[in-house]
C-alpha cells in the first residue's frame, strides 16, 4: 500500500500542489492547516511521515513538533524560511528527521520523503550512529557507505578514512593527521597516498568527482569534509 | 573640554565677583579721598585757629604741649624758613616731612599741616587719627570670596545635570535606543530633558515599525514566492529551456533577497549572537569555494562564531566578486598574530576610486555599473553586519594588479 503522508501547512494554495504532486508520485496524502489539527490527524491516521511547517497559525512548528514527538516517532520533515537557524531543526534536541527550506523544489522534497521513509523502514537493523550528510549515509556499524541508499564500493581503509573525514566535518585535515586518525590498515596505508585514497572515495561517492562537494581539497592545508551536502542549509 | 560649560559659567561669576569687587574699591577709595581731602582742610584751619601767628613763642609753645597731650602725639612746629618754633614730645625731623601724610615704620601716622603764614605743624601720631580708616576692601574681598565659593557647587549642580544628559543622548545616539534621561526639577534642563524623551519615544517606535513593516512584509512575501516556485516545477508541459531557466532564476533572486532583507532585520534586532562555537575558518571558506568554484587556500585558522552566519558571510564575499568582479576569484586564510584573515580577490575592474566605505552600504551601486548583473542588495552590507556581530572588521584594497579584495579580520581564538 502506498505510504500515507500528512501535509501541514497553512498555506492552502501550497498544500494542494503539494499534495496533487506527492499523490502523482504515488503517496496518499492528507492536509492540515494548523498544528492543532495537524496532531489529531496524525492520532487518527497515524500517517507514515508528516510534513510539517515551521510557522503555523496556532504554535510555531517547534513546539508543534514537541507536542507531536510526545505521542508518536512518525518521521518529520520541517519546511522552514530559508536563512532562520535551520542547523539546530535536526537533531536530536528537537527530533525532526529532515528539513528543507522554502521555496523548495517538489522533486526535492519527494527524494527527502523517500529517504527517511527508507529510513525508518531500515530502522530496526539500523546503528544507531549513522552519519547522514545530504543524501551520503556512512554507517561505521556495518561498515557501509551509501548515496540514495545504494552501496558505495570502498576498501575498509578507504571506509576508515571516509569515517575519519565524516567526523571531523567542518575541520581542515592536513595529511599527517589523517594518516594518524587512520592507522590500523598499514599496508594498505604505505601502498598509495592519501591523495590516492582520497581520490578513489570521491570517485565512490561524489556525484561529479572531478568537481567534488563532499571532501574538499584545500591547498597548502589539507583536505575538508563539507559539513553542508546536496543542498543542506 | 568635557567641563567647558561648568568652567565658562564659573569663570563668568568669578570675573562679574571681580569686576564688582574693583569697581567698588574705586568708588570707596574715591569717596575716601574726598572726605580725606575735606577734613584735612579743616584741620589745617583748626591748627591755623589754635596756633595764630601773632602769638608769643611761649603761648604757642605752651599750645603746642596741649595739643600733644591732648591728641597723644608728637607735635613740631616749624616757621616758613624752617626755624624749629615750638615742639612737644619727640621733635619730627624735617627731613621726614617730604609728604602731608604717610605712614612710619613703627605704625606711626605722620601729619603735616602747612598754615597760610608759612609755618608747617608735623604732628606724629601714635593710634590712626582722622576718619575711621578701617579698610573697606577687605570685606569686599572676604565677601568675594564666599560668593565664589558658594557658587561652586551650584553651577557644578546645573552642569552635572546637563553633562547627565548629555550622555544620555550619545548614548542613544549610539544605537541604545531605549535610552532615557533622568527628568529632575522643574527648570529649562528638565524640560530639555523631558522633550528628548519624548522625541526618542517617538523615534523608537517610528523605527520598531518600520522595520516590523520590512520584515513582515518580506515574509509574507515568500508564499507567493514559495507557490511560484513550485507551481513552475510542477508545470511539466510548459515551457521549457531559456525562458524557463530564466524565470526560475528570477525567482531565487527574489527569494534571496527576501531573505537577505529578513537576516538583515534580524541582525539589527539581536545584541548578540544566539550561537557561539569554535569555526575553522579555512575548512568552511573551502566547503564553499567548492559550491561557488572558488579556488581556496591558506592556513587553518578557528574563531568563534556563527556557523551559519559565517558561511553566509563567505558566500556573499565569493558572490560579490563573481558578480562584480572578475575571474578568477580566489579566497585565503592565514593567521595574523592574534588574528584570522580571510581575503576575497577578484581580478575584475576593482572599485572605483573614492568609492570607500559605501560599498558596504545596502544597495549601493557604483556609478556606470548597469543593472543586469543583478544583486545590488545587501551582500556586502550583510558581510559588514555579521563581521560586527563577530568583533571582526572589514575593508577593501586595491591590490596593484587589478581586481578588488576584501579582508575580513576576526579576533582568533585560543
Amino acid at each position: 500500500m502506498a505510504d500515507q503522508v500528512l501535509i501541514v501547512d497553512d498555506d492552502r494554495r501550497l498544500s494542494a500542489m503539494l499534495a496533487e504532486y506527492l499523490t502523482g508520485n504515488g503517496f496518499r496524502v492528507q492536509a492540515a492547516e494548523t498544528a492543532g489539527a495537524g496532531i489529531a490527524e496524525i492520532a487518527r491516521l497515524s500517517p507514515d511521515a508528516v510534513v510539517l511547517d515551521v510557522m503555523l497559525p496556532d504554535m510555531d512548528g517547534f513546539e508543534a513538533l514537541k507536542r507531536i514527538r510526545a505521542n508518536s516517532d512518525v518521521p518529520v520533515l520541517m519546511l522552514t524560511a530559508r536563512g532562520d537557524e535551520t542547523d539546530r531543526i535536526v537533531g536530536l534536541e528537537i527530533g525532526a528527521d529532515d528539513y528543507l527550506p522554502k521555496p523548495f523544489n517538489p522533486r526535492e522534497l519527494v527524494a527527502r520523503l523517500k529517504a527517511i521513509l527508507r529510513r525508518r523502514n531500515a530502522g530496526a537493523n539500523a546503528s544507531p550512529r549513522i552519519l547522514r550528510f545530504g543524501r551520503l549515509e556512512i554507517d561505521p556499524a556495518s561498515r557501509s557507505a551509501r548515496v540514495d541508499g545504494r552501496d558505495c564500493p570502498l576498501t575498509s581503509y578507504q571506509f576508515d578514512l571516509l569515517v575519519a573525514l565524516a567526523e571531523n566535518a567542518g575541520r581542515t585535515l592536513s595529511r599527517e593527521q589523517l594518516m594518524d586518525m587512520v592507522k590500523g590498515e598499514e599496508l594498505e596505508a604505505f601502498d598509495r597516498s592519501i591523495d590516492v585514497h582520497v581520490s578513489r572515495i570521491r570517485a565512490a561517492i561524489e556525484t561529479d568527482p572531478k568537481h567534488p562537494r563532499r571532501i574538499i581539497t584545500v591547498r597548502g592545508a589539507g583536505y575538508v569534509f563539507a559539513r553542508f551536502q546536496d543542498g543542506d542549509r | 573640554m568635557r567641563n567647558s560649560l561648568f568652567v565658562k559659567i564659573y569663570l563668568t561669576v568669578l570675573a562679574s565677583l571681580a569686576v564688582v569687587a574693583i569697581a567698588s574699591g574705586m568708588f570707596v577709595r574715591m569717596g575716601m579721598e574726598r572726605e580725606h581731602a575735606g577734613w584735612s582742610g579743616r584741620r589745617d584751619a583748626f591748627i591755623a585757629a589754635m596756633l595764630p601767628a601773632d602769638s608769643d613763642p611761649a603761648l604757642l609753645q605752651a599750645t603746642v604741649q596741649r595739643l600733644s597731650a591732648a591728641f597723644d602725639a608728637d607735635i613740631t612746629v616749624y616757621g616758613p624758613q624752617g626755624r624749629l618754633l615750638a615742639a612737644a614730645g619727640r621733635p619730627v625731623p624735617q627731613d621726614e616731612i617730604g609728604f602731608r601724610r604717610r605712614m612710619h615704620p613703627g605704625g606711626h601716622h605722620l601729619l603735616v599741616s602747612k598754615l597760610p603764614d608759612g609755618r608747617v605743624v608735623a604732628a606724629r601720631l601714635r593710634m590712626p587719627f582722622g576718619p575711621p580708616g578701617r579698610n573697606p576692601l577687605g570685606y569686599l574681598a572676604l565677601i568675594a570670596g564666599v560668593i565664589g565659593l558658594a557658587a561652586f557647587p551650584v553651577v557644578r549642580h546645573l552642569t552635572r545635570r546637563l553633562e547627565a544628559l548629555r550622555q544620555g543622548v550619545d548614548r542613544w545616539g549610539e544605537g541604545a535606543l531605549d535610552t532615557r534621561v533622568a527628568v529632575s526639577g522643574n527648570d529649562e534642563v528638565a524640560a530639555v530633558a523631558a522633550s528628548f524623551n519624548r522625541a526618542a519615544e517617538q523615534i523608537e517606535r517610528l523605527l520598531a515599525a518600520h522595520r516590523s513593516l520590512l520584515a513582515n512584509a518580506s515574509h509574507e512575501l515568500r508564499s507567493p514566492l514559495a507557490r511560484l516556485r513550485m507551481a513552475i516545477d510542477l508545470d511539466e508541459e510548459g515551457q521549457s529551456g531559456p525562458v524557463r531557466d530564466e524565470i526560475v532564476r528570477d525567482l531565487s533572486e527574489l527569494d534571496a533577497l527576501v531573505e537577505e532583507i529578513l537576516l538583515a532585520s534580524r541582525l539589527d534586532h539581536i545584541e548578540k549572537l544566539e550561537r557561539v562555537e569554535p569555526v575553522d575558518l579555512l575548512a568552511l571558506t573551502a566547503e564553499e569555494g567548492a559550491r561557488s568554484g572558488v579556488d581556496v587556500s591558506g592556513e587553518p585558522g578557528v574563531v568563534s562564531g556563527d556557523p551559519t552566519l559565517l558561511t553566509r558571510l563567505v558566500r556573499n564575499l565569493m558572490q560579490n566578486a563573481q558578480r562584480h568582479g572578475g575571474p578568477p576569484v580566489s579566497a585565503h586564510v592565514r593567521t595574523e598574530g592574534s588574528s584570522v584573515v580571510l581575503k576575497v580577490c577578484d581580478h575584475g575592474p576593482g572599485l572605483p576610486e573614492g568609492t570607500g566605505e559605501r560599498v558596504f552600504e545596502p544597495f549601493f551601486r557604483p556609478q556606470g555599473r548597469s543593472e543586469t548583473a543583478g544583486g545590488w542588495g545587501l551582500g556586502l552590507s550583510l558581510v559588514r553586519q555579521i563581521a560586527l556581530h563577530h568583533g571582526a572588521t572589514v575593508h577593501h584594497e586595491s591590490p596593484p594588479g587589478g581586481g578588488a579584495c576584501f579582508v575580513v579580520t576576526f579576533p582568533a581564538t585560543s
